[in-house]
């Protein structure tokens, strides 16, 4: 079968979904989970996954999990950040500045772009594909040059989001 | 500015703190009747009753059991008025066209992609309330309502020329519609041709046996209960309200262009 891994990648996420969402593991739940994840992978399978998958990917998953940590601890110093910003009055500088991104894939591109957001402080607005630019909202602009900009906002995501998603 | 945003947190911090109240209440208090009416008892105790097998569904979800079986009748006039609501729609908008001229720009990148990946995942789960119809809470209106969200968030995120990409059209789902009532019927009247066949007495929407009929659809599926027809209602109630409200949908995100001769017609009636 063509791009079997691909198939069996999303067949088994939906399938683990349905089965958490009924919460029963009952072999009705599991003969109807598998009917339905066969179909929806049949349907979604060349949209969800546009390169071939090969069994060597899997150690992508060791560099999302160390993505996590990252995450978790830009946000805590994130939140850190504006907690001083709300309880000592500290000054701010709001402003719209436009940051380049070198990620190639959708994948990579949303997830940069929703971490940001998900970070308290920054906010991003609005991506330019052409031009490869995101247009961020920072509460606190340290500088308005693009790749300083970058160094500080998403350049430790995105190196970790280029060996997840290439 | 100031005195009005301090007015608003209070009332909200009100609001949540009297629902909280009532919560914490409920523990200590009756806040509902205690007293359930004797038909509302009896449903309670047959739904799922083996040992009774005349009066039971074999449906674990009594809400279930009540729509689909002891007022089977009834949920199938409900869901043929869906229809009805729907051929009103098309009334009002008579003369539409439905037509592909646009290239699909849609939303940003981000928000399609994350539209992409929950997709699938919507699809598992209503299917998931609609076959479960019979065990936990919900059911095939419930499950079809869920996969309408797809329409619209297709509608919303890709633009509505994006379904006609994916091959629907409004008319083709009323027909896809009308297939699936036609399912309804054939699954309520399999009874009545069994025990036709057979020559024994039988009713129209009728479940498991009764005390004069001994036709009874499967109870079991594997190891959980099927609740014979409720099962089948579910998946063809699903499908109907699915396409049902998706070309609501599209009927009410139709285009200017489209609508062009809907209007000419208006015009000459005026």
């Amino acid at each position: 079968m063509k791009r079997f891994l691909n198939k069996l990648f999303v067949f088994t996420i939906i399938l683990v979904f349905f089965i958490i969402s009924t919460g029963s593991f009952k072999y009705y739940t599991l003969v109807i989970g598998v009917i339905v994840s066969a179909i929806t992978t049949y349907l979604f399978e060349s949209s969800i996954v546009k390169k071939t998958l090969r069994l060597y990917d899997v150690l992508k998953l060791l560099y999302l999990f160390k993505y996590i940590v990252y995450f978790v601890k830009a946000e805590i110093h994130a939140h850190l950040e504006l907690v001083e910003i709300i309880l000592f009055n500290k000054p701010i500088r709001p402003a719209i500045v436009a940051v380049p991104y070198h990620v190639e894939s959708d994948y990579g591109v949303t997830l940069i772009a929703l971490t940001v957001t998900n970070t308290p402080g920054t906010i991003v607005l609005n991506i330019d594909t052409n031009s490869k630019l995101m247009y961020i909202h920072w509460i606190n602009a340290s500088t308005f040059n693009p790749d300083e900009a970058r160094l500080v906002i998403t350049s430790g995501f995105e190196k970790l989001v280029e060996k997840i998603f290439g | 500015m100031i005195k009005r945003d301090v007015l608003v947190a209070f009332s909200l911090s009100l609001l949540v703190l009297s629902i909280s109240l009532i919560i914490w209440l409920e523990g200590y208090i009756r806040i509902a009747t205690p007293i359930i009416s004797s038909l509302g008892e009896s449903y309670l105790y047959y739904s799922y009753n083996p040992w009774y097998s005349n009066y039971t569904s074999f449906s674990l979800n009594v809400v279930s059991a009540i729509i689909w079986d002891y007022r089977g009748f009834d949920t199938f006039l409900e869901t043929t008025v869906l229809m009805a609501s729907i051929i009103a729609i098309y009334t009002l908008l008579r003369g539409f066209e439905e037509k592909v001229f646009l290239q699909p720009k849609g939303l940003s990148t981000i928000t399609k992609t994350a539209t992409k990946i929950v997709i699938p995942l919507i699809i598992a789960y209503a299917l998931a309330i609609a076959t479960h119809g019979q065990l936990t809470p919900g059911g095939g209106f419930q499950g079809g309502a869920t996969l309408a969200v797809i329409s619209s968030l297709i509608i919303a995120v890709y633009s509505l020329e994006f379904l006609y990409y994916m091959g629907y059209r409004s008319k083709r789902l009323v027909v896809i519609r009308g297939l699936c009532l036609i399912g309804l019927i054939i699954v309520a009247i399999t009874p009545l041709l069994i025990g036709f066949i057979l020559n024994t007495k039988s009713y129209i929407f009728q479940n498991m046996s009764k005390e004069d009929s001994f036709i009874s659809m499967p109870s079991f599926l594997f190891d959980a209960p099927l609740a014979g027809s409720i099962f089948f209602y579910n998946v063809f109630e699903l499908l109907i309200v699915f396409t049902g409200l998706t070309t609501a949908l599209m009927l009410l995100s139709l285009r200017d262009v489209e609508l062009k001769k809907a209007f000419e017609v208006r015009e000459v009636y005026e």
